[in-house]
């Protein structure tokens, strides 16, 4: 451990104490482990606040005012990049108190408007479109993939399996189904069989999810029991 | 007054919502133009929405405390770190020293913890797969999750062989492909909702917003 | 002693009187002629069958007299008759059934007795009709010369005796039959005291009237003397003294000896059909409306000689010319007594009807005459009347009522008869608004203690389905009050899977930590290299360093362990190219998480901020705010972090790194560093159509692989280049030839990764026993 400061030899014996704090969890729910959580919680949002004020609203709302001052209020640049967003946040500011809230409806509808339109946009050209189309890669042998480099019969296997996990996968989705005469149901037996089929795929996808979450988090267990063990040294090093 | 406001809100949403649409297609400056005003302005009101609601977190523990509910010393806890961060974080900055600081010694190492109980609990929940479900899925789930920890981890007897290899193999082949299958319907089926979620508050079908 | 009830009070009289002796009301019925066609006939057989027989019923039931009571009213109205003039000739009698029993023998008109001066029919006239002649010829005598002189008008004579005065007669009472009433015809004289009805087409002897027709709807042609009676006129009508003498004679006669005031009238010879008869068929529902309508006053119980209704004073009802309405002196009980109808109403006098006592005309052949139902009933329920006035020689059952008017009766709330005591005798109230009061009515049982109402059912017809969803909203409700048994709170079990994983983790990441040495490894690194890694590599080893490279820190603080291991074998690679980085993140702690990753691994390059690196910053807004950072960074960006000196106040797009850059494809690279699948597929999304020919590569956390590689996988692919997880690291920095932090957290993490593997493995044998024992204990 390099030279510490004093202010760094504090807070690793704080970070230290926190971190014991939070795995006696292990043990069992216990007062060290609630303190903890409850301070991350108030210091994770009082950054964030500060970060919010500092980097996107002071910015954003404050200086231009200040630099530009109240002379340029009426020209449309302003109007448009300052006053109709001061409005906006005015007005929001009014969903605080129940009995004003639906004044702070028209920032948040622009809100939701903007978010879904981009959520769409995005969808519709970064998703559905490139995966559909990556989805119909060709069966032709002698192609080659670019980034793995197969070719021949191993890549042809792969775009098979891979396309038949994207159809049965996308058809496990569809719960769609025509209600016989006997009140039940069911979908057919060809779309149960797909159904089964990419229940397949998603129990192997997730099963891979479930593998490099664990190894991602063995990660971070062995780094804290490591810190600890650090520390635990410095400290029988003297 | 209350149909009215409804369609002005609708009205809001559908009209900022096609512009931004519009965007994707179509290459017209005074369409981006617009577009960037509008992406500008709701930036601005999403700072101003994530204060408001730290404000509603510290109303509600605040309530805790005045009524002293149950275990309303954590909320005067979390009271206290909150207003000391936030006022530490205003007074300097939060690229400031004190803020690092206290990001590297509470913050981090609290949330690293948390990421490390994960782990156990993400054991836990694997033995009791394989221990107790006898289904299909549960089965293809523990199986392929064990052949990918095979793969990836050590090998202390026969470590660089041909079992290994053969393994590792699996190993990708599971991951990069049969994974990647189903990855990709997973993903096509969550742009799909995406899409249609998106157009009904397009189309004022749904208004979260209220009104 | 055999008692009959007065149709008029309904008061209890001995059978041996023919006038009630507290209302002086006629208790038989008189036979009235039906017609003018009819008058001079007369039976020559004398008295048919069945008038007999009816007489001869009447008799066999009459009752004991009741206590007697003074006679001073019996005759009232008789001595009326006699002091009276002449009847109205325009007036038509009352065929009223309670009338005409309240109407004693002395009652009876002079027509009647005298109409037919045939010496034959006068012979054939039964005992007790010579009898009234010849009294009232008496009376005649004695009274003054003008009443009975001038017209002969008997009924006109009783009316002008009697003036204005308004005089009760009602049921129970005995009609007050105005001396001024007469028929047109004069009156012959008769019996003393009664004047003579001159009119001898309706004027018959009583064996000489013909026998009753059926009422018409209208009324019939009446005899003078009725019709004067039927539509009184305005004069008041006189009292008539009490006269007992010719209650005498009848007693002598032994027809209806009522020797006490009280005593029941005899049954008049009057077709007097019950008023109260179902059988009245002939009277409609209408008529007889019209008649209830005109009863305004109900005659109190207590008896009043003096009062009287003028027959002039009751409303002119055309069917109620035959019906004797009560006086206002008589008490509903009276006017409806609670006996059966049969009991104690008194007979109608309808014009016209069957009546038993045409059987005395002589030139009608009874025997061919069909009996109307209801005076056949009559003669049944006649044996059933107790108290009731019956004629014990004619033998006169009383009329029914019809079914409906019955059931119009307040059965319930009146009693049959009610005795009122004089008022001395009364005893007073003591309790109540009316303390203090006599003649204070007496809480009837039926009204003052409750019961149950004889009329309509409190039994609820209900259906299967309601009964059981009674039941089971009765359940439920007991279902409520029931206490459940207090529940024992659920043992808490230990932990011990948990404890016992936790306990082999901490103790294997441990032990390889502890025992490990930084330069060695205890497990073998990985020996091939990730079929990625080399596109990856390549493609940051290809970068051209002229131009700025973007990373984007979009993870958590928590992931910041594993970061430190992947992300900084980049960074590192970065630095050795001498490739200035820019930061940027879309969480709220990634300038941090930046700025403290650059720290880290520039400590060893010395890298000056500003110059080798710029952070940008945060952006606000999730996926708007990456559409809005691809679109144009420097309308996202308005600021910077950790921003250096020269720089402060200004925002970072001023440093010499990012002055040339104006849109996102102006980097060299974007690499994305994120934990989350979220954060990649918005990038991937939103930033790849303005990359251009910038790769956008992929640092990705172990777990978020699976779902981006989609984007990797393609022939267009949007991901240029992915780097997972810690052994890709390993080897990444085995490629780069450099120790970082990935490899000093390789044995631990393979240690951590053979205890998972031991552990999921002993769940599955342990899964795969159970399973097998699990059909053999079964």
């Amino acid at each position: 451990m390099p030279n510490l400061t004093t202010i760094d030899f504090i807070g690793t014996i704080v970070a230290a104490l926190l971190t014991v704090m939070v795995l006696s969890y292990l043990i069992g729910d216990n007062l060290f482990f609630r303190l903890a959580t409850y301070l991350f919680i108030g210091v994770a949002a009082g950054y964030a606040g500060a970060i919010a004020w500092y980097h996107v609203l002071r910015p954003g709302l404050v200086e231009p005012l200040l630099e530009n001052g109240f002379s340029t209020l009426l020209e449309p640049a302003t109007i448009v990049t300052l006053i109709i967003p001061w409005v906006l946040i005015i007005l929001l500011l009014f969903r605080l108190s129940p009995a004003t809230a639906k004044v702070g409806t028209l920032p948040l509808a622009l809100l939701v408007g903007v978010g879904a339109a981009v959520v769409v946009g995005g969808a519709l050209t970064g998703t559905l479109i490139p995966q559909s189309f990556a989805a119909m890669e060709t069966l032709d042998p002698s192609a080659q993939a670019p980034l793995t480099g197969e070719k021949g019969f191993e890549r042809l296997v792969n775009v098979l399996i891979v396309l038949l996990g994207t159809i049965s996968t996308l058809l496990y989705f569809r719960f769609s189904a025509r209600r016989k005469p006997s009140g039940k149901a069911d979908r057919s037996k060809l779309l149960e069989g797909i159904a089964f089929v990419g229940q397949i795929f998603i129990a192997i996808t997730f099963g891979v999810m479930y593998a490099g979450a664990l190894i991602a988090t063995l990660v971070v267990l062995t780094e804290r029991i490591q810190f600890l063990w650090d520390v635990v040294s410095f400290f029988l090093k003297g | 007054m209350k149909i009215g406001a409804y369609l002005i809100w609708a009205a809001t949403a559908i009209g900022v919502g096609v512009v931004v649409l519009l965007g994707y297609f179509l290459d017209s400056q005074l369409v981006l133009s617009l577009r960037l005003a509008l992406m500008r302005w709701a930036v601005l009101i999403a700072a101003a929405a994530l204060l408001l609601g730290l404000w509603n977190l510290l109303s509600v523990h605040w309530s805790k405390v005045s009524e002293q509910y149950p275990g309303w010393p954590y909320s005067a806890l979390l009271i206290l770190a909150f207003l000391v961060t936030l006022s530490l974080g205003l007074m300097f900055g939060p690229d400031n020293a004190v803020m690092v600081v206290i990001f590297d010694y509470i913050q981090l190492p609290i949330e690293t913890s948390l990421m490390a109980l994960l782990a156990v609990s993400l054991v836990v929940a694997g033995y009791r797969v394989v221990a107790s479900r006898r289904d299909v899925s549960s089965l293809v789930f523990a199986v392929t999750a064990f052949l990918i920890l095979i793969g990836t981890g050590p090998w202390l007897i026969g470590n660089g062989g041909s079992l290994q290899i053969l393994l590792g193999e699996i190993r990708n082949w599971l991951a990069q492909v049969w994974a990647a299958g189903g990855a990709r319907g997973i993903l096509l089926g969550v742009a799909l909702g995406s899409i249609a979620t998106g157009l009904r508050v397009l189309l004022a079908a749904d208004r979260p917003y209220g009104g | 002693m055999a008692e009959q009830r007065c149709p008029m009070c309904s008061k209890m009289n001995s059978d041996d009187v023919d006038v009630c002796v507290y209302c002086g009301a006629r208790l038989t019925p008189l036979v009235i002629s039906s017609g003018a066609e009819d008058s001079g006939k007369a039976d020559d057989s004398g008295t048919p069958d069945w008038l007999a027989r009816i007489r001869s019923d009447v008799e066999a039931n009459k009752e004991p007299e009741p206590e007697a009571q003074p006679e001073a009213g019996d005759d009232d109205w008789l001595g009326r008759l006699r002091t009276s003039g002449d009847l109205p000739p325009e007036e038509e009698p009352r065929a009223d059934a309670s009338k005409a029993t309240d109407s004693t023998a002395a009652d009876v008109p002079g027509w009647v007795d005298t109409r037919s001066p045939d010496e034959s029919v006068e012979q054939k006239a039964p005992e007790w009709l010579k009898r009234i002649r010849a009294r009232e010829r008496a009376e005649r005598v004695e009274e003054p010369q003008e009443e009975q002189s001038g017209s002969g008008d008997w009924l006109s004579s009783l009316r002008e005796k009697t003036g204005d005065t308004h005089e009760e007669t009602g049921m129970g009472e005995e009609p007050v039959i105005s001396s001024e009433f007469a028929p047109d015809d004069a009156v012959s004289e008769g019996e003393a005291g009664l004047p003579e009805i001159q009119d001898l087409a309706d004027v018959l002897p009583l064996d000489e009237i013909p026998p009753p027709e059926p009422p018409a709807d209208v009324e019939p042609a009446l005899p003078g003397g009725f019709e004067r009676i039927r539509k009184p006129t305005e004069e008041p009508v006189e009292k008539l003294p009490a006269d007992n003498d010719w209650l005498e004679a009848f007693k002598e006669a032994g027809i209806a000896a009522d020797d006490e005031p009280a005593s029941e009238p005899p049954v008049a010879d009057l077709p007097i059909p019950d008023i109260h008869a179902p059988e009245i068929e002939d009277v409609t529902d209408d008529e007889l409306f019209a008649a209830l309508e005109g009863f305004e006053d109900f005659p109190e119980q207590e008896k009043k000689e003096d009062e009287r209704v003028a027959f002039h004073e009751l409303e002119e009802v055309e069917w109620m010319g035959d019906v004797e309405l009560p006086t206002s002196d008589t008490a509903p009980e009276e006017a409806y007594p609670e006996e059966p109808i049969s009991q104690h109403t008194p007979p109608l006098i309808m014009d016209g009807d069957a009546s038993p006592g045409a059987a005395d005309s002589q030139e009608l052949d009874f025997d061919a005459i069909e009996l109307p139902e209801w005076l056949g009933e009559l003669q049944e329920t006649g044996d059933k009347i107790s108290g009731e006035a019956k004629q014990p020689d004619e033998g006169i059952t009383p009329a029914t009522l019809p079914a409906w008017l019955e059931a119009m009766r307040p059965i319930d709330t009146f009693r049959s008869s009610v005795e009122i005591e004089p008022v001395d005798d009364q005893a007073v109230e003591a309790a109540g608004p009316l303390a203090g009061l006599r003649g204070v009515l007496m809480a009837e049982p039926v009204v003052a203690i409750p019961h149950q109402a004889s009329i309509g059912s409190g039994r609820l017809d209900i259906s299967e389905r309601q009964f059981a969803q009674a039941e089971l909203l009765h359940r439920m409700v007991d279902d409520e009050e029931r206490e459940l048994p207090l529940e024992s709170l659920p043992q808490r079990r230990l932990p011990l899977v948990r404890w016992v994983i936790s306990l082999l983790l901490l103790l294997a990441i441990g032990i390889s930590i502890v025992t490990g040495t930084p330069d060695t490894n205890t497990f073998p690194l990985p020996a091939r290299v990730p079929r990625d890694l080399g596109p990856f590599f390549t493609l940051v080893d290809e970068l051209p360093a002229e131009r700025p490279a973007l990373l984007v820190f979009d993870f958590a603080p928590g992931y910041t362990a594993e970061f430190d291991a992947v992300a900084s074998v980049v960074l590192e690679h970065l630095m050795r190219r001498n490739i200035a980085i820019a930061t940027v993140s879309t969480q709220v702690n990634g300038p941090l998480l930046a700025a403290r990753a650059i720290e880290r691994s520039g400590a060893q390059h010395d890298l000056v901020n500003g110059v080798d690196y710029i952070h940008l910053g945060y952006l606000s807004g999730g996926p708007t705010a990456v559409q809005l950072f691809a679109a144009a960074p420097r309308e996202a960006i308005l600021q910077g972090f950790f921003l250096p000196d020269e720089l402060e106040g200004q925002t970072a797009w001023v440093s010499p790194i990012l002055q040339d850059v104006e849109r996102l494809s102006d980097f060299s690279m974007v690499a994305v560093i994120t934990a989350g699948t979220d954060s990649a597929r918005v990038w991937a999304e939103q930033a790849h159509t303005f990359m251009g020919d910038t790769p956008l590569l992929m640092i990705l956390s172990a777990g978020a692989e699976p779902l981006v590689r989609p984007y990797y996988e393609s022939l267009s692919p949007q991901v240029d280049g992915i780097l997972t997880g810690l052994p890709q690291a390993v080897a990444y920095e085995q490629m780069n030839g450099l120790a970082g932090d990935a490899l000093a957290r390789w044995d631990g993490f393979n240690a951590g990764m053979l205890v998972v593997e031991a552990v999921l493995l002993t769940g599955a044998m342990y899964g795969v026993i159970r399973w097998l024992l699990k059909p053999r204990r079964s």
